[in-house]
């Protein structure tokens, strides 16, 4: 469904991206892990076509690239319209009837908030609206980046039901966290980023059973610790 | 087509909210009743400040209206969403032109009510100032997708707004200055202007002159915005 194959990414000079190669499966969650500025948001990037790679190859199968959700860091809202207009504006441009924007606002807490500028929305609401405005087409292939951070816990989790949701009905999802937590709590496959390579991939489970990382629970921050020698944030 | 209405809709919603950019397009007709009333001028048909300002509206409100969407949108990220739920740079731009040109009917209509044109000058005022907006609209697209933001917008705007509004007004007063503004579209919609309210500025008016000299301004904008669009691209 989405792969990756030897892909280098350089700016300046400088590689950001070295010999990345994944695959994703149909239908699954799958997490890129890794620190600030370790090329989560680059790989994404290229993923949805918003940058190019030196070299390697990479696919995103889908038939149109309109089947994929996509939400980055920098949310792309309008903030003088409303939280409903600006979902509006996407159920237009994809078709979508236009009581699927109250059921998106709905999914993600915003429906009070529905008649509210966009510029009086918090941080984590918009975030939550860039969520909604990114599954209001029901996509093939879903691309988070960092869906969760600044978010309190209550509303993380809830993000994290949508997003199973999301993949119960046959949705691939791809995100980006440096949430080792909400990493093993949420994807069926992960890639641990470091520098631009991948040092770890597969299950999380496998992965920490691999460097016999259990606590109580599976350990994927202490993994990712033992194989790169840095300590989250 | 689906697209192209979403993005109207968009800037229908957005216009009121926008102040800075609305503003613009009451600002004219309001300086226009205002100048017209304290004012009279006997020579260029008793409607001189009402084809001064529309000459001005026509000049500069598409113009920064346009580029500043687009600067904005490209500086927020929002053109990138647009262009990944698969609207086309040409869809994006005719829905953004198509409604700057819908909302620049109002002031026109109001300029004419104002200057209290006939039917006879009507068939040409309406029309030449549309022909007008378009080459505005067109250069407001090069503005807009050579700026990384609206700062930067702004500050490439007020100067080509000053040179295409102003110098037009300020030929009426000066031969020096009217040689320099023959090149520019908005002096022959000016002359166009008077000349169809029965008036003579310049003893040397040809309407096919004028005409071309617009038509030059539109072909030389469209090929500048050809080249700003394989530069920088609609993409966000």
């Amino acid at each position: 469904m989405i792969s990756m194959t030897n892909v280098v990414k350089r700016f300046n000079g400088n590689t950001v991206l070295s010999d990345v190669s994944f695959s994703v499966k149909s239908g699954e969650i799958f997490g890129l892990l890794g620190p600030s500025g370790a090329g989560k948001t680059t790989i994404i990037n290229i993923l949805a076509k918003q940058l190019t790679a030196e070299e390697g190859s990479h696919t995103v199968d889908v038939e149109d690239f309109t089947q994929v959700g996509l939400m980055l860091e920098e949310d792309g809202l309008y903030a003088r319209l409303t939280a409903l207009q600006n979902l509006n504006l996407f159920a237009g441009i994809y078709g979508v009837d236009k009581a699927k924007t109250e059921e998106a606002l709905k999914s993600v807490g915003l429906a009070e908030e529905s008649k509210k500028p966009v510029a009086k929305l918090s941080k984590g609401m918009r975030q939550r609206l860039a969520l909604a405005r990114a599954i209001i087409h029901s996509p093939k292939v879903l691309f988070l980046d960092e869906p969760t951070a600044n978010l309190d816990p209550n509303t993380a989790r809830g993000i994290h039901k949508l997003v199973f949701a999301l993949r119960d009905s046959g949705t691939t999802v791809f995100l980006t966290t440096h949430n080792m937590e909400e990493a093993v709590n949420l994807c069926d496959n992960v890639a641990l980023l470091h520098k631009g390579e991948i040092v770890e991939y597969g299950a999380p489970g496998d992965i920490c059973q691999r460097h016999d990382s259990f606590k109580t629970v599976p350990d994927l921050e202490s993994v990712f610790v033992k194989l790169t020698g840095v300590v989250l944030e | 087509m689906r697209a192209v209405s979403a993005i109207f809709i968009k800037q229908l919603n957005d216009f009121p909210k926008n102040i800075s950019v609305a503003f613009l397009f009451v600002m004219y007709p309001i300086l226009a009743a205002v100048m017209s009333f304290f004012i009279p001028v006997e020579e260029g048909g008793g409607g001189f400040f009402t084809m001064t300002f529309a000459m001005m509206f026509v000049g500069s409100t598409p113009m920064i209206s346009v580029a500043n969407t687009i600067a904005e949108d490209n500086e927020y990220k929002s053109l990138r969403f647009l262009v990944m739920a698969g609207v086309r740079p040409g869809q994006y731009m005719l829905g953004l032109g198509a409604f700057v040109m819908i909302m620049s009917l109002l002031p026109l209509a109001a300029f004419a009510l104002i200057g209290g044109y006939g039917f006879d000058v009507l068939a040409v005022f309406i029309p030449v100032a549309l022909l007008g907006c378009i080459c505005s609209l067109v250069l407001g697209g090069v503005v807009g997708l050579f700026s990384k933001n609206v700062q930067q917008c702004a500050a490439i705007y007020t100067p080509l707004m000053l040179v295409i509004s102003f110098v037009p007004f300020l030929a009426t007063f000066n031969e020096g200055i009217s040689n320099v503004a023959q090149i520019l579209f908005t002096y022959h919609i000016f002359l166009i202007f008077v000349d169809a309210a029965g008036a003579t500025l310049y003893d040397n008016f040809s309407l096919p002159v004028s005409m071309a000299v617009i038509a030059a301004n539109a072909l030389v904008f469209a090929v500048l915005f050809a080249i700003a669009y394989k530069k920088k691209g609609l993409k966000g």
